[in-house]
């Protein structure tokens, strides 16, 4: 166990912003804390890195309770979005700064500096002020100020949102094969699903200052435990149909509309479903077919309708189609341009399709 | 074009006309310092003296008269930098090390410590010379070179606690944050972070604090040290002084002297003044 937080929960006044927040990430981890802005994330990570002081719970590094130690004595480093390098100080110093602030002599200091400078290949500009450093230039030298002192975790605040999209992809490889030499432990926080999805080996899922899931991104996306989630994770918003469970010799099925389809290969989470329970069946516009190629032995809908609207989106194209009074979409590659108004075959894969209670919107 | 042309034509004839206003009485005290004293007296106040001489110059400098003592103005001269440098170094550390404090470290009564400065320094000045007599004779420093600087200490410290405040409040708090990761102390992160950042508003507040303490009538004419007074109570007193003739021309000198010091800062430090009073967080 590299990072464990029990019951945590954190209060500015009388604003409670986070609560009951429970994470387990053993080391090597890369943790991945996703939400909105406003969703707490970010608090979370200053309560890890000892800069917020939590209200309840406790928080572990390496099996040691760090929860009313000093920042500087947990153990961690941490990266911030604006970077905050010192702008009269050198690179060199600004990554050295740490060290000097513990005491390490002054050649031990430059032979670290020199390390990290190769790892990250900027020894070029260890005589530069921050001012005189690009964007990407910048990240490299806060991401050495934190690999410097070795830390066990880093903490990594949305570090690539001020990067353009090119620099970004190519700064989240970096990280990820970073990551990998190191062998530490990451939490990052971030907005961008992509970022999670492709980085996290453990991904939480934050809404209203709780973990609405934890688990691998595989997880997340394939089984989300509850309809935000659904709906925040996906580049390509999922589909929702109000629906209710029958049993069709005692084996649940899932009717929408005239419409039946049987659910044996569901996986419940819980207790099994009740005849006439009302539920929100969650399909993702990828699972959404115009033919049946894929569908041998699958549980799926079958519907005729018309294209309402099409969005283009890269590679891909989304159509939308009407079903039981909603705009459905459906993912379609742009090679196969169907018009609008024209009459096409829909086929819904019920194979990956999540189940939601309609009351609670968690998962059956 | 042509409306534009007499537009600007207009704009600084205007201009000229105000700066003329504004400068002439500084060109009269320049030409009637050079002047004889029988010149002064018999020729306009406008015209160019006959005869140059530096003797008024030289006389309010190191001859003359205030009350008994015949040293010219240079002894309070001096006696005025005794007070404002250290006064001036103690305000302007002290002010940057608060304004860091409400800034950076921020705390309930941080807000409230800071309505009462900029209260505190709106009161007044007369207000507080007998509690301040009072302290300085408890302090057993009444009367002194030092009890000036105490006294200009304090009472420039609101203002550069607000000039360094606003300055730091505009610096992100991830810079603190940062530095507090890194392990560094208050009173490191003050030195090695924030103060570094501050030149362009410490020459700000080293201009206003100095030209207040060297601008101060009042706390230098009541707990000045008798012969050791600061340059504006003791150029009154040169000026006001009733033995004899009135020798304009060497009162003039001495009040031009005066004005040296003040003008001079504002000449070579008035681009940093400028930049430091506009500019924000530094970027990068």
């Amino acid at each position: 166990m590299s990072l464990k937080l029990t019951n945590l929960a954190k209060s500015f006044g009388p604003v409670e912003v986070l609560r009951d927040i429970n994470i387990e990430i053993e080391k090597g981890d890369f943790l991945v804390l996703l939400g909105s802005s406003g969703c707490g994330k970010t608090t979370l990570l200053n309560c890890i890195a000892g800069l917020d002081e939590t209200s309840a719970g406790k928080i572990e590094i390496n099996g040691r309770d760090v929860t009313r130690i000093d920042p500087s004595d947990r153990n961690v480093a941490m990266v911030f979005q604006s970077y905050a390098l010192y702008p009269t100080m050198k690179v060199a110093r600004n990554i050295s700064f740490g060290l000097e602030c513990q005491g390490v002599p002054r050649a031990e200091r430059q032979r670290a500096v020199e390390r990290v400078a190769g790892l990250l290949q900027i020894a070029d500009l260890l005589d530069r002020k921050p001012s005189q450093l690009s964007g990407g230039q910048r990240q490299r030298v806060a991401i050495g100020r934190a690999l410097v002192r070795d830390p066990e975790i880093f903490l990594l605040d949305e570090p690539m949102s001020n990067l353009d999209v090119k620099l970004r992809n190519q700064m989240r490889l970096e990280l990820r094969e970073l990551h990998g030499k190191l062998g530490a432990t990451f939490v990052l926080v971030t907005h961008d699903q992509i970022e999670a999805m492709t980085m996290a080996t453990k991904v939480a899922v934050l809404d209203g200052g709780q973990v609405q899931q934890f688990g691998t991104p595989h997880d997340i996306y394939y089984t989300p435990r509850n309809r935000f989630v659904a709906e925040f994770v996906g580049l390509n918003k999922m589909n929702f149909l109000a629906g209710r469970i029958t049993f069709r010799d005692a084996e649940p099925a899932v009717a929408v509309g005239d419409h039946v389809a049987p659910l044996s290969h569901y996986v419940f989470s819980e207790r099994n479903p009740e005849e006439g329970q009302r539920v929100l069946l969650g399909i993702r516009p990828e699972n959404i077919y115009r033919s049946r190629d894929r569908l041998e032995g699958r549980a799926f809908f079958r519907v005729e309708r018309n294209v309402r609207r099409k969005d283009m989106t890269g590679g891909d194209l989304q159509v939308w189609f009407e079903f039981e009074d909603q705009l459905i979409a459906c993912r379609v590659r742009s090679s196969r341009l169907p018009d609008l108004e024209e009459k096409n075959t829909f086929f819904l894969d019920l194979q990956n399709a999540s189940l939601f209670d309609a009351a609670t919107e968690m998962r059956l | 074009m042509r409306h534009y042309a007499h537009r600007t034509a207009l704009l600084y004839g205007a201009l000229f006309v105000c700066a003329l206003y504004f400068l002439s009485p500084l060109y009269v005290m320049l030409v009637a310092s050079f002047k004889t004293l029988a010149e002064v007296r018999g020729s306009s106040i406008i015209s160019l003296p006959e005869v140059w001489t530096i003797q008024p110059w030289i006389k309010a400098w190191s001859e003359a008269c205030s009350g008994l003592e015949c040293n010219g103005i240079r002894p309070y001269f001096i006696a005025t930098f005794e007070i404002a440098i250290p006064a001036v170094a103690f305000s302007v550390l002290l002010g940057a090390l608060n304004g860091y404090v409400m800034a950076k470290w921020r705390s309930r009564s941080a807000d409230l410590i800071f309505t009462l400065l900029l209260v505190g320094s709106f009161v007044p000045l007369q207000l507080y010379l007998i509690p301040l007599a009072i302290t300085l004779r408890e302090l057993n420093i009444y009367g002194t070179t030092a009890g000036l600087i105490l006294i200009h200490t304090v009472y420039g410290i609101p203002l550069t606690t607000m000039l360094f405040r606003n300055f730091y409040v505009a610096l992100p708090d991830e810079l603190v944050r940062a530095a507090i990761m890194d392990g560094a102390g208050f009173f490191k992160i003050f030195f090695s972070v924030i103060l570094p950042l501050s030149p362009a508003i410490a020459i700000v507040a080293v201009i206003l604090v100095f030209s207040g303490i060297y601008n101060d009538f009042l706390f230098a004419l009541t707990f000045g040290e008798t012969g050791k007074r600061p340059i504006m109570a003791a150029v009154q007193n040169i000026v006001a002084s009733s033995y004899g003739i009135k020798e304009y021309n060497v009162n003039i000198a001495a009040v031009m002297i005066s004005a040296l010091p003040t003008l001079l800062l504002f000449l070579v430090a008035g681009r940093f003044f400028v930049r430091g009073l506009t500019q924000g967080a530094l970027k990068g």
